[in-house]
């Protein structure tokens, strides 16, 4: 764990990082200048949540273990949003499940 | 009434009602899942009695979908699982050498939510317009206003939500307990099956119940708000299927896998033999507990699914088998060259082993997309889960109840009586389930059929009443032994786990001494100058009681009290409102105890702990609680996705959002949580003025995060925007509302922090929770930063 002033530093960036990622969310998508705003607000909050993770909650300091729980839980989410969505996708609405 | 008689009322009821210790909940656990058994069987009886024969009419139309909707929720709900959990209550801590589970209060707080949740449900049946009638798929849209009018089925969804936070808590309370508070000398090596099997149903919970908590959340929107998230024409029903079986699946092996690891002891015990090939049996059940999540998509093969979808997920449910056909290798080559004791418990494991093989072998048929879909909704499908729900599931727990009715009880049972009810149960059940196989052209879910199926439906219904009477022998020999039977010696069976090696009925504190388990795997029992159980701090505590009784009087409040005022399509009644004062009450003690450190367990210092080395049990349970949270969030976010994908130019009404308000919020949540930091890194130091002025900081930027979120939706409902308004309004609300409601229980959170601050509950050498309310933050803000662009910018 790191000293007073460090962590002073390490929490301040992050929230500068932070706060700058919303707004550099916001002039690139009000002036188009990201081309496909789905992926690159998608990439932003993986960088924000990235953050998060790592310098606020501390994950870089815990276990294997605790470490991979949001990464497993991230896997499983991609797996039911991937099969959920292409399945709505392929077929007509309405058919009863 | 006599003084006395009185007296002893009250000191029943309070030993009881405010117990924390794991085997009085367990007990209550094992007699309340019992109790909702017999409801469920009873509404079995009445559906074979009805199909008896055709033409019949004991239970017609609506009634008969009502009885088979309940019999399916109570008998997988509220029974197989808590009867499994009351089993891992007992055992577990005894079984991994613990005095008790890691938050015993949080324990106790499951039962009641549990309890209260299988009232509101056994409530639903006197609704007006009955209980639920939909199947216990709860399908959408049958589900709607249209197709379920009566407030039954709101009871029904209510009390899945409270079932599902009981067992959102057991699963934090029983991953932490076994990863945490294992014997020295307990390594995973030497953890009993049984042990094992809870580890992989608890991560399955938490993955699986997080994702039904959102699902059935939406459908009380839909039902009592007036959203339509399941059936909308955008593919609602479709979006129901999903996450419904997504949990559904998993809730499969969530069921099964304590009665695995019961079987898997009493084959090891009775066989006189080590398990064969544990090491196997471990790797096949990690194997199924991951690829169970890969697999819910054969429920939905007629649903008109793209067809690379369909291979893929047929393709895992017939991989999914190989796991499990290990175990069943490994278990029968336990028996092989051992010297097998045929006691009751080891018959009903050797049934069990049996029936799993009928039940596997049909279910594997239908991870075929032609077969399944020949199959779907017949009863060669009924007949496939019910031999694994009642032949393999139910038999399993059995086992586990003979197995260890002498360690709970301290009396051993009647055994003849037992083996009658094995061999009565194991030659009843064949006709009443085989014959549906039979039966595999024959629709499930209709209460009147074809002369043709007759016979064997009458064949079934007769194996019905036989197998279900069975059940009355058990009861029988269970109460007469309590009082009656021989005394029970601590090790009856000579079994090797460590729960044999303690008294029966073990002590309060389980065991004499410390427990410590020597590299050649002797178990060592040392004395602790007067013994570890001095230092076994053991609690009662009447705050989980009164929480869980406030939310049956929310659930009973909204059918059964004069209604007060209507908001949307819900009835606020005067029971709900008391109910809901009951649980702020009981939080409020449940909060004003732990300011006091009334509650504070010493964690014990020498443990088997890998992998969570160094992480104390708090910290590792809100990390375990988390994950079930961002589960409910990505499946929140995943219903926005999905609405989303389907609609890529929002509905009419489609309003964007004020970018100004979102970035605003924004910068308050991202700032609140940095003043939280600030706070923490001052304790650290050991400044409590610094700590306590950050924290005051961070709630005060909650709570106008809180207030920014009221003007903004005030203004959007006086515009005409409200939650009927579409799609996309119902998404934004429902997701705001949400991590809205995360915010309030942040603040309060700190809030509690400060007030502990004040009271000079923190140093710089001690400031638990700290760090662990500081989890908890950094998680809101997580979902804050998906949610800003997801409305106010895409």
């Amino acid at each position: 764990m790191e000293g007073f002033r460090a962590s002073l530093a390490i929490y301040t960036f992050t929230w500068i990082a932070l706060v700058g990622g919303a707004v550099l969310e916001v002039v690139f998508i009000l002036n188009g200048i990201a081309r496909w705003p789905e992926l690159f607000v998608l990439g932003v909050s993986g960088f924000q949540v990235t953050l998060i993770l790592l310098f606020y909650m501390h994950l870089r300091d815990e276990p294997l273990s605790i470490k991979a729980m949001p990464f497993i839980t991230l896997l499983l989410l991609i797996a039911l949003l991937a099969s959920a969505i292409t399945s709505v996708l392929a077929c007509t609405p309405y058919v009863a499940g | 009434m006599s003084e006395g008689y009185l007296n002893q009322v009250s000191r029943f009821l309070w030993r009881w009602l405010t117990t924390t210790n794991h085997k009085d909940i367990g007990l209550l656990y094992i007699l309340t899942s019992i109790y909702f058994f017999l409801v469920a069987g009873v509404l079995g009886m009445l559906i074979r009695t009805q199909l008896a024969k055709p033409g019949s009419s004991v239970l017609i139309g609506n009634e008969y979908n009502e009885a088979v909707t309940m019999h399916g929720l109570f008998m997988l709900l509220w029974f197989v699982s808590p009867l499994a959990f009351g089993l891992a209550n007992y055992i577990v801590p005894l079984q991994i050498g613990a005095r008790d589970l890691a938050f015993p209060r949080l324990n106790a707080l499951s039962y009641w939510l549990y309890l209260a949740s299988g009232l509101i449900a056994l409530a639903s049946f006197f609704a007006p317009g009955g209980t639920a009638s939909t199947g216990w798929t709860l399908y959408a849209p049958l589900t709607s206003e249209i197709y379920s009018p009566g407030k039954g089925l709101d009871l029904v969804g209510l009390a899945v939500i409270l079932f599902s936070a009981s067992v959102t808590l057991g699963t934090i309370n029983f991953l932490v307990t076994i990863v945490k508070m294992r014997a020295p000398g307990m390594t995973w090596a030497r953890l009993p099956m049984f042990s094992w099997t809870i580890v992989f149903t608890v991560l399955l919970m938490l993955w699986a119940f997080p994702t039904l908590i959102a699902a059935v959340f939406l459908l009380f929107l839909d039902r009592n708000f007036g959203t339509r998230f399941y059936d909308s024409p955008l593919g609602g029903s479709y979006l129901w299927a999903h996450l419904f079986w997504f949990f559904g699946h998993p809730e499969v092996y969530i069921l099964l896998f304590p009665a695995l690891g019961i079987i898997a002891d009493v084959i090891s015990t009775f066989s006189r033999r080590q398990l064969f090939a544990k090491h196997i049996i471990v790797l096949g059940l990690s194997l199924g507990t991951a690829l169970s999540f890969l697999v819910w998509v054969h429920h939905m093969f007629i649903t008109g699914i793209a067809l690379e979808i369909r291979k893929i997920q047929s393709f895992t449910t017939a991989i999914i088998s190989v796991p499990f056909e290990m175990t069943v290798i490994a278990m029968i080559l336990t028996l092989w060259r051992g010297r097998i004791w045929y006691t009751t418990p080891m018959l009903f494991a050797l049934g069990a082993i049996f029936n799993f093989i009928i039940g596997g072998a049909t279910g594997v048929a239908l991870s075929s997309v032609p077969l399944d879909i020949a199959f779907r909704g017949t009863y060669w499908v009924v007949g496939h889960f019910h031999y694994i729900v009642a032949g393999v599931i139910t038999f399993g727990l059995m086992a586990g109840l003979y197995y260890w009715f002498p360690k709970i009880t301290g009396r051993m049972y009647n055994e003849t009586l037992g083996k009658i009810h094995f061999a009565i149960a194991f030659f009843s059940m064949h006709p009443l389930y085989l014959s549906w196989f039979l039966l595999m052209d024959m629709p499930r879910r209709i209460y009147d059929y074809a002369p043709e199926w007759a016979t064997f439906n009458l064949i079934s219904t007769i194996g019905a009443f036989i197998f279900g009477a069975s059940f009355i022998l058990p009861l029988i020999n269970f109460t007469y032994s309590l009082w009656r039977g021989p005394r029970a010696p601590d090790n009856p069976w000579n079994a090797y786990t460590l729960e044999w090696l303690t008294k029966s009925p073990p002590p309060r504190h389980n065991f004499e001494g410390e427990v410590m388990i020597a590299g050649d795997g002797r178990v060592l029992f040392l004395a602790t100058n007067g013994g570890y159980h001095h230092v076994h701090v053991e609690h009662r505590t009447l705050t989980p009681f009164g929480i869980g009784l406030g939310a049956l009087l929310v659930g009973l409040g909204l059918i059964y009290s004069p209604t007060l005022f209507t908001i949307f399509n819900l009835n606020v009644t005067l029971l709900s409102l008391a109910g809901i004062l009951t649980v702020a009450v009981s939080l409020l003690a449940w909060a004003w105890g732990d300011l006091r450190d009334r509650f504070v367990i010493p964690e014990p210092k020498t443990v088997e702990d890998w992998p969570l080395s160094g992480v104390d049990k708090v910290r590792s349970g809100v990390w375990v609680f988390l994950v079930g949270d961002m589960f409910l969030f990505g499946t929140l976010i995943g219903t926005w996705l999905f609405v989303r994908t389907r609609s890529l130019v929002w509905e009419p009404g489609y309003l964007s959002h004020d970018l100004a308000i979102g970035l605003v919020n924004t910068f308050i949540l991202f700032t609140a949580t940095y003043f939280y930091l600030l706070g923490y890194i001052f304790i650290r130091r050991g400044s409590t003025a610094g700590f306590i002025m950050n924290m005051v900081l961070a709630t005060a930027l909650a709570i106008a995060f809180l207030l920014v979120k009221v003007v903004e939706w005030s203004h959007l409902v006086s515009i005409g925007y409200t939650l009927n308004t579409g799609l996309q309004a119902q998404l934004y609300y429902t997701l705001t509302g949400v991590h809205g409601l995360h915010v309030l229980f942040g603040a309060l959170a700190t809030v509690y922090i400060v007030a502990k601050a004040l009271r000079g509950g923190y140093t710089r050498e001690s400031h638990k929770g700290v760090v662990e309310i500081g989890l908890y933050w950094g998680m809101v803000e997580m979902v804050w930063v998906f949610l800003f662009p997801m409305f106010y910018l895409l």
